[in-house]
């Protein structure tokens, strides 16, 4: 009798650990591989950890973030997304079409999922197929800069009535970048407006164009979004506002942060935080490719008048009107 | 176990019958009358939920609608010159960020201007004709047009709306085309909150899904055609707030309880679901706490049973056991019944029966006793005495016994022949045959011996039956002994008969 109940105490012990295995599995936080490519799209990344703690999620308990900053290489894209798969991350997650594009490619056959905060054209650059049906690995949030292009250079045009020959700065390869150059070519046309490209190939070399700009060749700047260009937007913003050149960006933060004289689209951190529920699907297992490509909930025109009145510009009242925000608006009114 | 055919089974069995129905018919009365009443109030609430859902996108689309007709009324668009249009169709966009298009037609349907918030469009893109746009011509015929709904290239749902530009009632100077991003419902439908695991989704005139908690569902276009609450909605028209209970979720085939508003401008269909699973889960909370009560009940009415039965049954029981120990004998055996009722009542008769049964048998036992003492004594003086059959030998120890019987001291037979003359004589002890013979021929007992009446001496003798022999007891008066002679020892023939005196002392 006493050699059953012990039995019967090891069987049941043994059908405890088996329950105890599982549950302790689930414990374990989910483990994010972070490939952001520069500081500037660091506010990607708040986003995305203030979306997920809004789903629930504790940092270090629940999910785990591993991060590598690119700092606009490339090389160091790739190479961080192959650590990460090596490291047998649950989900990549990354911002800008360029380092998607690179992500994507390196982590396909692993089939790690990946998720963008913020790509200008996933679709237009040949990433996924379709917004409804990405029907791959990939999902995320898209800004929609590159469809959005023709309608900043219209903006631009109705803001500043006197711009009619723009420089636009973009990536020589980038997919995303060239996709742009062509929308804007169509845009110009319609619009009446002659287009100044600078086809850039690295950092450095964005700076120079930006630094070598002055009236005479263009009446305004406009950033082609690029990882490349992105990554100095700070330096070409001062180099533009130098040649009292009005510059045009397509992300809120470049106004804010670097001084920009205006912008329509979203921000990297609300868009980061919108892909928090897409990572929260994905963890909680709806495949990548039943998540269709989510554009931002919001498109905001801003306006930065400090910038406006350095570089001797102004705005109109109807134009001031239509703007969504103001940045120093005390000053000038 | 219960045996079968006993009074106490078929008690039990009944009893257990009865009840067992009595809580089956409880079970019943439950499961068609409390439960579905239970299960009408959990979609009662969602049709209530479905139906503030329905109203709260009527507001939003006459929000939208109002916001299109503020707009034609602000400087009569028509009037204005086409700059100040396009302003007025910018503060509408930056008024209303649902539209993401607006179109301005003449009366004639001629796109007079357009402002989008993503596309751009220039003088190269108007003066085209809408006259064809079903939404145009309802519009210039005076009526507020909501379309279909379509979804754009990043599959956002969209509804086109076209109100009137009217400077008077029937003065209708044009038509303001919109196209309304129906993105802002997602999460107000989202954020409703059905039950512990429900959902509420928003489906368009032909099915698909407009606006869900999963709002990547609505960017995939699935189509919730074939859900019964949609059919439902479609069949019954405008026949508002139905409840469905007992559908299956298309998707996964779970059992959901349903409910469905219709939106009256739009033709939309709000549909609550929520798995029964969830939605009832108190009623199963309840319906679990019932059942144990029911199966507590059972247990309960077959325990009733049992001791019911075992209450009726025992002193029946007790009675047969009774009366089957008296029959083997034990007059003495009481019953100890305390029931209260009848079979009380029973038992001290029957206790009463037993006792007037004991005492008729002791009282016959007590005289079978007298007289097979009787009995045996005459045995014993007849049985054969002596073995070797000689006479005197026989008549010695016959007389030795009824000396010993008698307890007298002494005894002498003598047996006379027809002349008188002696042919026999003994005495017991031979040691007073002198004396014995000399009492006989006076007729008087041995002196210092006083003669007892005979009745005396056997009441004597009946009180104390076990005295031993040798005490001092009178002699019998000396009689005269008459009779036969007991059978021989194989009970042939008999002795002859012999006369003669028997003296005792």
């Amino acid at each position: 009798m006493r050699g059953q109940w012990a039995k019967r105490m090891v069987i049941s012990l043994g059908i405890l650990l088996l329950l105890a295995v599982p549950a302790a599995a689930d414990t374990k936080p989910y483990r994010v591989g972070i490939v952001l490519p520069g500081d500037q799209w660091v506010s990607g990344i708040e986003g995305l950890k203030e979306g997920m703690r809004d789903l629930g999620y504790v940092e270090g308990r629940d999910v785990e973030y591993v991060l590598v900053n690119a700092r606009g290489d490339k090389r160091k894209v790739e190479e961080a997304t192959r650590g990460f798969v090596e490291d047998r991350v649950d989900l990549i997650f990354t911002i800008t079409n360029t380092a998607l594009k690179i992500v994507a490619g390196v982590a396909k056959p692993s089939g790690t999922p990946v998720v963008f905060g913020s790509a200008s054209g996933p679709v237009e650059s040949g990433v996924v197929p379709s917004y409804a049906t990405p029907g791959t690995q990939v999902t995320g949030v898209t800004s929609g800069s590159i469809e959005l292009v023709p309608k900043r250079l219209e903006i631009l045009r109705e803001v500043l009535p006197h711009v009619k020959r723009v420089a636009l700065i973009g990536e020589r390869e980038a997919d995303s970048s060239i996709a742009a150059f062509r929308l804007a070519q169509e845009a110009a046309a319609k619009l009446g407006l002659r287009l100044v490209e600078f086809r850039v190939g690295s950092n450095d070399e964005a700076v120079a164009v930006a630094r070598r700009l002055t009236r005479r060749e263009a009446d305004a700047v406009f950033l082609i979004p690029s990882l490349h260009t992105v990554a100095v937007t700070g330096e070409i913003a001062a180099a533009a506002k130098a040649a009292r050149l009005p510059f045009a960006v397509y992300q809120v933060e470049h106004v804010r942060q670097h001084g920009a004289l205006l912008s329509y689209g979203s921000s990297y951190y609300l868009q980061g935080k919108q892909a928090a529920s897409l990572v929260d699907k994905i963890r909680r297992g709806v495949p990548p490719a039943q998540l269709p490509i989510e554009r931002p909930r919001l498109h905001q025109l801003i306006l930065n008048l400090e910038t406006a009145r350095e570089i001797g510009v102004s705005f109109s009242a109807e134009v001031l009107n239509r703007a969504d925000e103001l940045i120093g608006s005390r000053s000038q009114r | 176990m219960l045996r079968r055919k006993t009074l106490r089974s078929r008690l039990f069995w009944a009893l257990a019958s009865a009840l067992a129905v009595l809580v089956v018919i409880v079970s019943i009365v439950w499961r068609l009358t409390v439960e579905p009443a239970l299960r009408q109030a959990v979609a009662a609430h969602h049709q209530e939920v479905a139906g503030r859902a329905a109203d709260q996108i009527q507001e939003f689309m006459d929000h939208q609608i109002a916001e299109l007709t503020a707009a034609t009324e602000l400087g009569r668009l028509w009037r204005e010159r086409p700059g100040s249009q396009k302003e007025i169709l910018y503060r509408l966009l930056k008024l209303a960020p649902t539209v993401q298009e607006v179109r301005l037609a003449d009366a004639g349907g001629r796109v007079v201007s357009r402002l989008a918030r993503h596309r751009v469009y220039t003088g190269a893109d108007l003066g085209a004709s809408v006259e064809a746009d079903p939404g145009f011509r309802r519009a210039v015929a005076g009526e507020v047009y909501v379309g279909d709904v379509f979804h754009g290239a990043t599959a956002e749902p969209m509804v086109r709306v076209g109100v009137p530009i009217k400077f008077t009632a029937t003065d209708i100077r044009g038509v303001l085309l919109a196209e309304i991003n129906l993105k802002t419902l997602w999460d107000p439908i989202a954020d409703l909150t059905v039950g512990r695991g429900g959902s509420a989704f928003v489906v368009d005139r032909v099915g698909r899904l407009i606006a869900h908690r999963d709002y990547s569902r609505v960017l995939l276009g699935v189509s919730l055609a074939d859900h019964p609450a949609f059919r439902l909605a479609r069949a019954g028209a405008r026949d508002n707030g139905r409840v469905i209970e007992g559908g299956r979720r298309p998707s996964d085939g779970a059992g959901v309880i349903s409910a469905f508003a219709i939106v009256p401008r739009t033709g939309w269909v709000v549909i609550i679901e929520e798995p029964e699973a969830t939605a009832l889960a108190g009623v199963s909370r309840v319906k679990r706490i019932a059942t144990a009560l029911i199966f507590v009940a059972l247990v309960g009415s077959f325990g009733l049973s049992y001791w019911f039965s075992a209450r009726i049954a025992r002193p029946i029981r007790q009675l047969q056991e009774g009366a089957a120990r008296i029959s083997r004998g034990d007059l003495r055996h009481r019953l100890e019944i305390t029931a209260s009722h009848e079979i009380e009542a029973l038992a001290r008769e029957f206790n009463e029966m037993a006792e007037q049964l004991r005492l008729s048998r002791e009282g016959l036992e007590r005289k079978v006793a007298e007289k097979t003492r009787d009995l045996s004594a005459l045995y014993a003086l007849v049985t054969p005495l002596s073995p070797t059959g000689h006479l005197e030998e026989t008549l010695d120890a016959a007389l030795a016994k009824i000396t010993e019987m008698t307890g007298a001291d002494g005894g002498l037979i003598r047996i006379s022949g027809p002349d008188r003359a002696e042919v026999l004589e003994t005495s017991h002890p031979p040691s007073l045959k002198g004396a014995l013979k000399e009492a006989a021929g006076a007729g008087r007992a041995p002196v210092g011996r006083p003669a007892a009446p005979h009745g005396r001496r056997q009441e004597r003798r009946r009180r104390d039956p076990g005295q031993p022999p040798g005490d001092r007891v009178r002699a019998p008066p000396a009689g005269v002994l008459r009779g036969h002679l007991p059978a021989d020892r194989d009970g042939r023939g008999e002795r002859p008969p012999v006369h003669g005196d028997a003296a005792s002392a």
